[in-house]
């Protein structure tokens, strides 16, 4: 991991850092291999962490992150300069997202029906007995009841709550008002509560 | 919900952080909002604690993303001619399935709108040639068959027999399956390939008829089949559709002649184009 961070580093010395974003996606625009490295750079891992945040497995991030800068780079030309690139990337993750959660979510319910419902043990949303000790007991059980949500309400909670977001910009994200946005995120809050609330009594968390 | 437990709920929705001392009061004595405030107290501190719970680091190296960019980008830059033959390839196979398609069924043969049937009667009987009798054309596969639109492939190579025409011999007169010439009972010509029947089958068809001789065209109940003044080997003849529930002559399909069943063994196939069928659809 660090080599590859540390070989990154070390090649991505042909651009300017100094450049805003835009300007480095009109460069990559151009066909500017340098200024597509400088942007995955800087770009990587806050994209990263909100998959990661969405799917709690490393390699499925991976894979998402990977998507979302060959889309991005390959779209470059639909950018307009009218959002942030950040925004920009950020809603092609999320959009990317609710692919995989969709495919996932198909792919256990073909899995459940073939096996005649035995399989529902194995769902991979559930929390693993064997590591849910006391210790991460409050995550387990806050990433249970997150992964029980719908999609847009999940990417929500995750942007406002957990990456701290402002409104304003998980509303250019979503193509929203902010108005709209704040509606939304206290409907999704509620729905949460209303998952977390049994689990975090099952763990003694609540009384 | 009364006003004050309103106001806490809006006040948690908010995220604000220090209650207003009037709220306070009221949370202490109910206990429904007590509830609600305690969970979302431990929801703050699960949302804390996993904020603070590290996420690993991307791991994915750029030249694994710039090597997949290459390899699309290589895909996406197909050669121009390969579009070109494909289009190309394409547009030849439809052209010649709809060629095949085209010279393999042969197109139904209009007739044009069906005449009275008086007309027919009149025009016909006295110079139309006689042949023998319909030993195969007999109603009864006819009665039964539903009039679905069914086309029939004429796939046989080698249309068999009906009837033979004789242009020497007179034609009988028709009498029995006659309308009256005041009746407009819609009908349809249709034109049948005559060819003699093989002895093989002759007898077989007066088997099949219990040993009786072969009924006469003019003594088959309503299917009246009308020698038309045609000469060798065409016959025409003319079908009251009032048979098959039609009225009108635009419901009328001619189609190449199949009669008899497959099983038995006097299936007779006209994969002629001048022979038809009339179906309604």
């Amino acid at each position: 991991m660090d080599r590859a961070l540390a070989m990154d580093n070390l090649y991505a010395g042909a651009v300017d850092r100094t450049l805003t974003d835009e300007q480095l996606a009109t460069k990559a625009r151009a066909g500017d291999s340098a200024a597509m490295e400088e942007l995955y750079l800087r770009y990587r891992q806050p994209i990263f962490r909100v998959v990661y945040r969405s799917t709690r497995n490393i390699d499925e991030a991976e894979d998402i992150v990977q998507d979302v800068f060959l889309k991005a780079f390959e779209r470059l030309h639909t950018f307009r300069e009218q959002s942030r690139f950040s925004t920009w990337l950020m809603r092609i993750a999320l959009n990317l997202c609710t692919d995989r959660a969709r495919m996932r979510q198909r792919r256990q319910e073909l899995l459940e029906r073939e096996a005649d419902h035995k399989l529902a043990w194995s769902h991979p949303d559930a929390p693993d007995p064997i590591e849910n000790t006391q210790q991460n007991a409050f995550n387990e059980a806050f990433y249970t009841a997150l992964n029980q949500l719908p999609e847009h309400h999940r990417q929500l909670i995750i942007l406002r709550d957990l990456e701290e977001m402002e409104y304003e910009e998980i509303a250019q994200i979503l193509g929203a008002s902010v108005g709209a946005v704040k509606l939304r995120v206290m409907r999704a809050r509620r729905a949460f509560k209303a998952k977390l609330e049994p689990l975090l009594r099952a763990i003694g968390e609540l009384e | 919900m009364r006003r004050p437990c309103r106001e806490v709920e809006r006040f948690i929705e908010s995220g604000a952080e220090r209650m207003p001392d009037a709220l306070q009061a009221h949370l202490a004595q109910c206990a429904r909002c007590q509830r609600a405030w305690q969970l979302e107290t431990a929801y703050q501190r699960a949302l804390q604690a996993t904020r603070e719970e590290p996420v690993p680091a991307c791991d994915l190296p750029w030249s694994r993303v710039q090597a997949q960019l290459a390899a699309r980008a290589v895909v996406r830059r197909a050669p121009i001619w390969q579009r070109y033959a494909f289009a190309g390839g394409l547009a030849i196979a439809m052209l010649v399935v709809s060629l095949a398609w085209l010279t393999r069924v042969p197109s139904p043969t209009p007739l044009g709108d069906a005449q009275p049937e008086a007309n027919l009667v009149a025009s016909a009987p006295s110079q139309a040639p006689r042949e023998e009798p319909l030993a195969l054309l007999t109603p009864e596969p006819l009665e039964g068959r539903p009039p679905a639109p069914k086309r029939i492939a004429s796939t046989q190579p080698k249309p068999r027999l009906t009837r033979i025409a004789r242009a020497s011999q007179p034609a009988a007169p028709l009498t029995t399956a006659a309308p009256t010439p005041g009746s407009a009972q819609p009908t349809a010509e249709m034109t049948l390939h005559a060819r003699p029947l093989p002895p093989a089958h002759a007898e077989q068809a007066t088997r099949r008829l219990g040993g009786a001789p072969p009924i006469p065209s003019e003594t088959m109940g309503e299917l009246a089949f009308r020698v038309a003044p045609e000469a060798e080997p065409f016959t025409v003849a003319s079908l009251p559709l009032s048979q098959f529930e039609l009225y009108n002559s635009s419901q009328v399909e001619y189609l190449p002649v199949r009669y008899g069943t497959l099983s038995s063994k006097l299936y007779h196939n006209e994969g002629n184009e001048n022979d038809a069928i009339i179906c309604s659809f």
